[in-house]
């Protein structure tokens, strides 16, 4: 993948997962890496960053035994998910735009 | 590479963090090794512990600045309230070097400080000493002359001279009784407080060791 991934747009790629359905560390990281090449230890910082501004919270839950924890998005982390998909959809619009060629 | 080695290797790198963040990030990474398929596989696409606590490291350095600039207004109060909080964090690599810069920088003022403490120290270890040792000297002294005044006092009363040699013996018998009395609690304090001072001094030496190699 030639376009290199910002903050903002991982941030938005991970509550947009999460939002989905509550999930786990290893399973984000898969989903991501399939859109974007991403080191697969890229994604720790995010998920507790989101987790110190209230975006996201963890449980853990019983798995084969063993305790998973589990992602979930708060309300703040919805609000901020819809703010990063008018945010995106704005900012697509801009760069097709440009790249199809039409007069801005 | 084991996926325990891994783990340990990893927690040796993230030593400096809180408990808390420690856990968390250990935590995180045994549950991603355990829900990889291949786990030998995950750790190669991982990296080195090192670089994945580096990771870890330096996006705290990061996030202890305040994020508001880029992040929409919805988390701006939160962030606001954590930036509150945060005034109390911990130190990062960075402020621990410059801490020990200053403290090198300033070593002239602390140490002549630290060497003043200490020779007072030492002079009043020295006055306790001479203390000691004069009560002791005086003891010896009285008995001394005590005992020769007496023998003293009874050759006069035998030459002849009884009221002087009287005086002389009563008086040799008062300087011993006085050197006797002054013996018998400077005794105790050379049997007693002299070694236990010993091993007050040794502790706080130990204390001021034992300190130095925790803050290392």
């Amino acid at each position: 993948m030639a376009f290199p991934i910002s903050s903002t747009l991982l941030d938005a790629l991970v509550l947009s997962i999460v939002a989905r359905e509550d999930t786990y560390g290893y399973k984000i990281t898969q989903e991501i890496r399939e859109a974007i090449d991403m080191s697969e230890s890229t994604l720790y910082p995010v998920l507790r960053r989101l987790q110190k501004d209230e975006c996201l919270e963890t449980y853990d839950k019983e798995y084969m035994g063993r305790n998973r924890r589990y992602y979930r998005v708060t309300a703040t982390g919805v609000a901020q998910l819809s703010l990063y998909k008018e945010e995106w959809k704005s900012h697509k619009q801009k760069v097709d735009r440009i790249m199809e060629g039409e007069k801005v | 590479m084991t996926k325990e080695q891994f783990i340990e290797e990893l927690k040796g790198h993230l030593s400096s963090l809180p408990r808390e963040e420690l856990d968390s990030a250990v935590k995180y990474y045994e549950e991603y090794l355990e829900d990889s398929e291949d786990v030998e596989e995950a750790i190669k696409s991982l990296g080195s512990p090192k670089s994945v606590a580096g990771q870890i490291l330096s996006d705290m350095g990061r996030t202890e600045e305040p994020t508001t600039e880029n992040v929409p207004a919805v988390t701006g109060e939160v962030v606001n309230e954590k930036k509150k909080k945060k005034e109390k964090r911990q130190l990062t690599a960075l402020e621990t070097v410059l801490i020990i810069i200053l403290c090198v920088i300033t070593s002239p003022l602390w140490l002549g400080l630290a060497l003043t403490l200490l020779g007072l120290f030492i002079a009043l270890v020295a006055v306790v000493f001479a203390l000691l040792i004069s009560v002791a000297a005086v003891s010896i002294a009285l008995v001394l002359a005590g005992c020769a005044g007496f023998v003293a006092g009874i050759a006069m009363i035998f030459g002849g001279t009884v009221g002087g040699g009287c005086t002389l013996v009563g008086g040799s018998l008062l300087c011993l009784a006085i050197g006797i009395l002054l013996a018998i609690p400077g005794w105790a304090i050379i049997v007693k407080v002299i070694p236990a001072l010993f091993r007050g001094i040794v502790n706080l030496f130990r204390k001021i060791f034992h300190i130095r190699k925790k803050g290392e």
